[in-house]
């Protein structure tokens, strides 16, 4: 299957195109699942449902992401692979470490794992920042 | 790596943008090279190489000195 070459405009352009919905959606299913579920409105299979939508949207919003680096030119992908390797180093070492404590420290509060996905964001985000400060490339995505 | 690719851009009268439109990259990646922040692919290298009708050598250039085989003497 030979890939369609786009230029890295076309493909930002059709990132943003499936990530500002995506973003909007994740953040509506968030309020929507915790407004839900925590007034106990829905039970059951309904409850599953509503607590996966978040991670559909984020999904959605991945696919976006995976596509952009698919598409875009090699600095841009570079960039953006160190960026994602940052950011799961970071979410890896947070998880491990409180895991490891949470296993043997009873008064320790647990770490809600709904929190791994906006930990590892901000991080490959900041990662992402400081990238294109290093490459001058002045962009900063996703 | 330094490059003459400023110096072969600015010859031929083309913006950044428009040399990252031949090689289909971005104007960002394009400066990133010219100021040598960072370093194209083999591909990308051949590909800016061909477009300006020269060699790789002629538009890259290793600065670091080749290194001196040991003195046993």
């Amino acid at each position: 299957m030979t890939a369609v070459q786009h230029t890295p405009k076309q493909a930002l352009r059709r990132y943003f195109k499936i990530f500002i919905p995506s973003m909007i959606a994740y953040m509506f299913f968030v309020f929507l699942a915790v407004r839900l579920i925590r007034g106990e409105l829905v039970t059951g299979p309904v409850m599953y449902l509503v607590a996966f939508l978040p991670a559909a949207a984020a999904l959605g919003f991945l696919f976006s992401w995976f596509r952009f680096i698919r598409e875009t030119d090699e600095l841009a992908r570079r960039v953006q692979t160190e960026a994602i390797m940052f950011g799961v180093g970071v979410v890896l070492t947070l998880s491990l470490t409180w895991g490891v404590l949470e296993m043997f420290i009873d008064t320790l509060p647990r770490m809600p794992v709904f929190w791994m996905f906006p930990i590892f964001m901000i991080a490959q985000g900041f990662a992402s920042w400081r990238l294109s400060k290093k490459y001058g490339t002045g962009f900063c995505l996703p | 790596m330094n490059n003459t690719l400023k110096k072969l851009r600015a010859a031929k009268g083309w913006s950044q943008a428009a040399l990252g439109d031949e090689l289909n990259v971005s104007r960002q990646t394009v400066n990133a090279i010219e100021t040598g922040r960072y370093d194209p692919s083999l591909p990308l290298a051949f590909k800016i190489a061909r477009l300006f009708d020269c060699a790789i050598e002629d538009v890259f250039s290793d600065t670091q000195a080749p290194d001196l085989p040991a003195d046993n003497s």
